[in-house]
């Protein structure tokens, strides 16, 4: 991977441990995003796609520890970073866009005054400069400002994400993290959200890690995709690249398992079986059990991350034979 | 001659009063309603899976629990195999009740955490006296391998919280099943689980449709699974119908403004190659505007649209649209596909 990475992370290995055992949420994970970059993290429940977010910021749970691994942003590894040193890069740096827009804003604080506390949280102004930047933003985003006077139960849903996502970029950060940012939200407003992403990338160059379980808004949003399973990245390739020849099976099962508008075809394949327990994950390949191409060698042995093609890189022993249909 | 219909809904309605503060209802202000459903009216016929498709707010659950009767409707009427069922009480409505169950969104919340899996599906045939308690069981045990929980038994000792989101809604289909219904409400059955196990369910459904002869009445807020399932879909906009066809009517060649924007902006790969952008979201269902309810956010509005609630225009024996402006939009978007 090249030298001009914003954020790059090596070998991450995160674990939980819960009342029922250890378990590795996210397995020797590597990742590089550059600058003005789109990528997002696909996968199902217990992917280990959000808690990757969360290890980015340092704010996993109390029971979540970064193992192994190394995570640098602009060349500062974040896991050697002090608590007060944390607190100088969220949000200034990196900042994050919670999935429940319903819940990651203070019910009981005007819009205004929210944005007004992040801003002299980080920076020394006085109230009012701080309040005009906001305005200033919220007009920018194309958010009328007098909405600065809201409290968030006075806002429809696609506003309340909209007022999310610019307390996010309040503080100018270079790197965005939007975990599921349009869960909850219809699809017309889902497709307004994506647009404003799209235009902070293009307008402010942030950099963005989009963590979805939607392969489609995937592809509408991201300049490349990666596909967890199973806390293991299994394929990472450019959007285009990755739609037309997907090399992994799951890959090729979730694409399948998108009820794709159709007229003609009434098919819908979905991929058998459900995602493993993750305190008990399966010997081998984490997908041997519900992959149709599964071979002894995969359920006793774990297969490497290769490049197999060009910046196409794929986790399966049979990646090579396999063509997609 | 004979009756092809096993639901009619006709100008159905449904108002729910907004709630008022001590102040309010002191100085006696007028009483607010929301519009949930606001005067639609269609039909079933039986062995037809029937989808009704719109985002969050527009009626289409409501619409669902009027005609299972677990909402008491304002107005209209609601017929269901030939017999009134508007306002049945009681002992007829129980009844009637087996023929036609509903299976909900959330299989989190649906299924009773303190009761074992066999004890649930076993649950309504209990209510309803159906069989002795040998038969019971047997029925339980049999209904758990027609809707895939191997080994049957097993499950039946299980716990909801011991199985997967998948599991659950097999749980769920399988008690509204037991009573051998004619007739499935399906309020967004899969939209709580992954994708890669959605189309398991919504499978497992289709099948289980032609194995018992079932009619649906799937809800849905997804075009894609709507068009992989649907002989008929009605989309629907702030409590009412705004277009009504045949899957390929719908699909193929939408004439409602909102229906095209809706099918155009599923994310992924485009069919149209193009996309009709709105602007805003659905508004609250509390004050109507008097002329088109789809007017400020639709790109072809006029000033008519303003004024005058669009009526239906039929474009063929099956397809209705409610819209001033079908001949402008067929010319911007002949066909989907």
């Amino acid at each position: 991977m090249t030298n001009q990475e914003l954020l790059s992370i090596k070998n991450l290995s995160v674990v939980y441990n819960t009342t029922r055992g250890r378990l590795i949420a996210i397995d020797n994970f590597s990742l590089g995003l550059s600058e003005g970059e789109i990528i997002s993290v696909v996968g199902e429940s217990g992917s280990g796609k959000s808690t990757l977010g969360y290890a980015i910021l340092r704010i996993l749970p109390p029971n979540g520890k970064i193992v192994n691994g190394e995570i640098h942003f602009n060349g500062i590894n974040i896991i050697q970073l002090s608590e007060k040193e944390l607190r100088e890069l969220r949000g200034k740096k990196i900042s994050m866009i919670f999935q429940d827009p319903m819940t990651s804003l203070d019910p009981l604080m005007r819009i205004g005054d929210q944005i007004v506390e992040t801003i002299l949280e980080h920076e020394k102004m006085d109230k009012e400069e701080a309040w005009n930047i906001g305005a200033n933003l919220l007009e920018s985003l194309r958010i009328d400002s007098e909405r600065m006077y809201d409290f968030p139960h006075q806002l429809s849903g696609g506003m309340r994400q909209r007022i999310v996502i610019a307390l996010a970029i309040v503080l100018n950060p270079k790197v965005v993290i939007a975990d599921e940012p349009t869960t909850g939200l219809d699809v017309i407003v889902q497709y307004q959200i994506l647009d404003l992403l799209k235009r902070l990338r293009d307008e402010r160059k942030i950099s963005i890690i989009f963590i979805t379980h939607d392969l489609g808004l995937a592809y509408d949003i991201s300049d490349r995709i990666a596909v967890m399973y199973a806390g293991k990245l299994v394929e990472l390739a450019e959007k285009n690249k990755l739609f037309d020849r997907p090399l992994h099976p799951y890959t090729q099962g979730l694409l399948k398992s998108i009820p794709e508008l159709s007229i003609d075809s009434k098919n819908l394949v979905s991929i058998p079986g459900y995602p493993p327990d993750m305190v008990t994950p399966p010997r081998g390949c984490r997908f041997h059990p519900r992959c149709p191409i599964a071979m002894s060698l995969c359920r006793q042995k774990e297969p490497k991350l290769i490049e197999v093609e060009k910046n196409h890189y794929v986790r399966c022993f049979r990646s090579g034979e396999v063509a997609f249909k | 001659m004979m009756n092809t219909k096993i639901v009619e809904v006709e100008n159905l309605r449904k108002l729910f009063p907004v709630q008022k503060s001590f102040l309010d209802r002191l100085l006696s202000k007028k009483i607010e309603y929301v519009h949930a459903v606001d005067d639609i009216s269609f039909n079933i016929k039986i062995g037809e899976v029937f989808c009704l498709v719109g985002e969050s707010g527009c009626g289409k659950s409501t619409t669902g629990y009027l005609i299972v009767r677990l909402l008491e409707p304002t107005d209209g009427k609601i017929i269901f195999r030939g017999i009134d069922i508007t306002h049945i009480k009681g002992e007829e409505l129980r009844k009637l009740r087996k023929e036609f169950q509903i299976i909900f969104q959330d299989p989190y919340a649906s299924l009773n955490p303190r009761m074992k899996i066999g004890d649930i599906i076993r649950h309504p045939l209990d209510i309803h006296m159906i069989g002795t308690r040998e038969e019971r069981r047997e029925k339980v045990l049999s209904m758990l391998k027609d809707v895939g929980l191997y080994p049957p038994e097993q499950f039946y000792d299980k716990y909801p919280h011991q199985l997967s989101g998948g599991q659950r809604q097999r749980v769920a289909i399988a008690r509204v099943l037991v009573l051998q219904p004619k007739f499935l409400v399906a309020d967004e059955p899969t939209s709580m689980l992954d994708v890669s196990v959605q189309a398991n369910i919504v499978n497992l459904m289709m099948d289980l449709k032609r194995r018992f002869n079932l009619t649906y009445l799937y809800i849905t807020h997804d075009f894609g699974i709507a068009s992989k399932i649907c002989d008929r879909i009605a989309v629907m906009y702030l409590g009412k119908i705004v277009e009504i066809g045949k899957r390929e009517e719908v699909l193929g060649e939408p004439r409602h403004p909102y229906t095209i924007a809706l099918l155009t902006s599923i994310p992924g790969r485009k069919i149209a190659g193009k996309k009709l952008k709105i602007r805003g979201e659905v508004p609250n269902a509390i004050n109507i505007p008097i002329g088109c309810r789809f007017y400020a956010r639709c790109p072809y509005k006029k000033d008519i649209c303003q004024e005058l609630e669009p009526k239906f225009t039929k474009l063929s024996e099956t397809h209705y649209v409610a819209c001033h402006n079908i001949e402008m939009i067929k010319k911007d978007w002949p066909t989907l596909f």
